[in-house]
């Protein structure tokens, strides 16, 4: 009966409990929801380096990540996939070649991050293949010699986009934020197209204000330009032996993924292509990388590799990027100490709540105490009317919270009218809010945790209070 | 059978000044008596029933309930004693007002551990016996002040006490209401031997007591038998 008669109780002021139970609710809701779109980015941005980037775990010659030197290979390497790929943890298995070379086309030059692949093996490992762009662009699926996969970054920095205002062009301008009359001078270009940036920008500055070209002009180069496979560049790299040795690739293919400063510095090549280039001997790698089917088994897997390959330095995705690890491993701590400071603050407000109940009762717990209720009951009464209290509120706040971030969870919150902000920081603008299970009882258990700790003082001061001074004879 | 006895009790406040409010009362209670204890304000009657109903121990002295001495149970052992030993009846009613008048009668049952059954079955019998028996599924708010006071005799008899110990219980009620009380608890007295004893200025409970004790500066200065 005692707890039926603490949940009656909880209702005889409405009003009061009411305003506990909203504010317990929109704390935990609040919350809930912002802990679900940290772990959502930060799930997401350690998705995205895993898949795009470093895989679960990565197996180097020991000298290669300190030096990056196309000497450091790793050798027999069909052999060692081969027994990799007999691990039943291990999902799929790709190796790579990896050089700094350099870039060059037409008058621009740069340094690119060349990723020698067998598409085959790494699309089964990486996602590259999911982020082609541009029309025509495909996964090494062409007869192009000498093939090569850039990034729109890269192939924006060296020049090799042309502009074409066609309807796909006007279409961009007129949903970016240029003024409308900035939009129809350009439209007199309507069907023109233009090699060269340099081309195009003579040709607006002759349409266009001084201010008006210097406010807009990014915009439009951006709306207006195409990007067409087979254009050429011509790669640079030190072979095994040392020398020099130029080859031109022509592009297969452009991507664009979520992480600015990764499509910034890649390329991917084909690994027979570089192989011959760099003179590189046969059977060889610099890179091995795995997927697991399981996350789980991460520590497990490297262990087995180290004894498996003690010449090879065997890292996971967390060794290799210790800011993804950090960020993982700082989110439980980030969800306690963001649920501990709002329910901190709430504890207050159900305290003071349950401290005037306790005093405005004074009369009936000394009833209840002088009629033969002991200490122990009494204490029980008023904690479960505190817990009741706090719990109500939270876990409505935590069912809100539980279905907005499950509808979000597919949907998504499109923030991209920062697309540029985020993916210079290597995120996507589309957040997905996550709630483990894990962390949802995780809020639960704080939540009851509060209700109990913020009973304390209201139950040792209805416990406190004298029978025969609560009820007068 | 005597089912109080109190043997030369004294209560002292200490403070600044000590306050000396029970200077020596001896008493004994024999099992079906009817007794009022009258008193004017200041005189000790307070302090006297509070010590009587096991909610303040004596200074000195002892009070012997049903064999049991009060002065020597710990606190916790003297919430279990009134709990089994002691009905309450308040002037203010002091009714859970979120519990129906059965579930008010039935919480002490509860308190003591009893079946849901027996409850079930003695809360009805109770509120049949103080003529309430429709209203077991009334709230406290809904009832009258009259009805109200007669929930809280048939909640002190639930547990079946020595005696009932009742404070001022007409004080808030109307002559009709005080006359329906007064006529239920003597009943009571009469039919089920149960000892009732009163703390009241109302000169109708009075009237119709038994025993009257009057107490004044600490002492009893009169205990008359009215019958």
């Amino acid at each position: 009966m005692l707890p039926l008669i603490s949940w009656k109780n909880v209702w005889r002021n409405k009003t009061r409990s009411l305003v506990v139970i909203i504010a317990m609710m929109i704390g935990v809701f609040s919350g809930s929801f912002i802990i679900a779109l940290a772990t959502g980015v930060i799930d997401s941005r350690s998705q995205d380096i895993i898949s795009n980037q470093t895989a679960h775990i990565q197996l180097h010659h020991p000298k290669f990540s300190d030096y990056q030197e196309i000497q450091y290979l790793i050798t027999d390497v069909n052999e060692s996939v081969a027994k990799i790929e007999a691990l039943p943890q291990v999902k799929a298995v790709t190796y790579k070649y990896k050089n700094l070379v350099m870039s060059h086309a037409g008058s621009q030059r740069g340094a690119i991050n060349l990723v020698a692949i067998n598409p085959e093996k790494d699309s089964a490992v990486f996602a590259i293949k999911n982020y082609l762009k541009y029309e025509g662009s495909t996964y090494f699926d062409s007869s192009i010699r000498n093939p090569i996969l850039l990034s729109e970054n890269t192939a924006f920095k060296h020049q090799l986009e042309n502009y074409l205002l066609d309807s796909v062009a006007f279409f961009n301008l007129s949903h970016s934020s240029i003024p409308t009359e900035v939009v129809e001078k350009v439209k007199k270009l309507d069907g023109e197209s233009f090699k060269k940036k340099k081309q195009f920008s003579l040709k607006l500055k002759e349409i266009l204000t001084e201010d008006e070209y210097l406010v807009h002009k990014n915009r439009i180069f951006k709306s207006c330009a195409k990007l067409k496979i087979k254009r050429k560049i011509e790669l640079s790299t030190y072979s095994y032996t040392n020398e020099n040795i130029p080859e031109t690739y022509r592009v297969v293919g452009y991507y664009k993924t979520n992480d600015a400063m990764f499509d910034g510095l890649n390329a991917f090549v084909l690994n027979d292509n570089f192989a011959n280039q760099a003179q590189l001997p046969a059977n060889t790698a610099h890179e091995i990388d795995i997927m697991l089917h399981d996350k789980a088994s991460l520590d497990s897997v490297k262990q087995k590799l180290v004894t498996m390959f003690p010449d090879l330095l065997v890292e996971t995705y967390r060794d290799v990027r210790p800011e993804v690890a950090m960020s993982e491993d700082m989110m439980d701590f980030y969800t306690l100490i963001i649920m501990s400071i709002i329910l901190f603050a709430l504890a207050f407000g159900i305290i003071n709540t349950m401290l005037m109940a306790v005093l405005e009762r004074t009369k009936e717990i000394g009833m209840l105490k002088a009629i033969g209720m002991n200490k122990k009951r009494v204490f029980f009464m008023i904690m479960y009317e505190t817990v009741y209290l706090g719990l109500t509120g939270g876990v409505v706040g935590m069912v809100i919270a539980y279905f907005l971030i499950s509808y979000l969870e597919v949907q998504g919150i499109n923030l991209s009218m920062f697309q540029e902000g985020f993916e210079a920081m290597g995120y996507s603008s589309i957040l997905y809010p996550k709630l483990q299970a894990e962390m949802f009882f995780q809020i639960v258990l704080l939540v009851i945790v509060t209700g109990i700790l913020s009973a304390i003082i209201p139950a040792r001061r209805a416990l406190r209070l004298n029978p025969a001074d609560a009820v007068r004879f | 059978m005597i089912v109080i006895d109190v043997k030369n009790i004294h209560k002292t406040y200490q403070g600044v000044v000590p306050v000396h409010a029970v200077r020596g009362i001896d008493l004994t209670v024999k099992e079906g008596e009817f007794a009022a204890i009258v008193g004017p304000s200041g005189s000790g009657k307070t302090t006297f029933l509070n010590i009587l109903g096991g909610l303040d121990t004596p200074t000195e002295g002892d009070i012997v309930v049903n064999n049991t001495n009060l002065s020597s149970l710990k606190a916790s052992q003297l919430i279990d004693f009134r709990l089994h030993n002691i009905g309450f009846v308040f002037q203010a009613y002091n009714l859970i007002p979120v519990l129906t008048a059965q579930e008010n009668v039935e919480f002490i049952m509860q308190l003591q551990g009893k079946s849901k059954q027996e409850r079930s079955k003695r809360s009805v019998e109770l509120l049949n016996a103080v003529g309430l028996s429709d209203k077991l599924n009334v709230r406290p708010g809904k009832l009258s002040g009259g009805q109200q006071q007669r929930v809280a005799v048939a909640r002190a008899l639930a547990s079946k006490p020595k005696f009932i110990l009742a404070d001022e219980p007409t004080a808030n009620l109307d002559s009709d209401s005080t006359s329906n009380l007064l006529s239920i608890m003597e009943r009571l007295n009469k039919e089920e031997n149960i000892t009732f004893i009163f703390s009241t200025h109302d000169q109708r409970v009075v009237n119709k007591a038994h025993r009257v004790i009057t107490i004044d500066d600490g002492k009893i200065v009169s205990d008359i038998n009215n019958l």
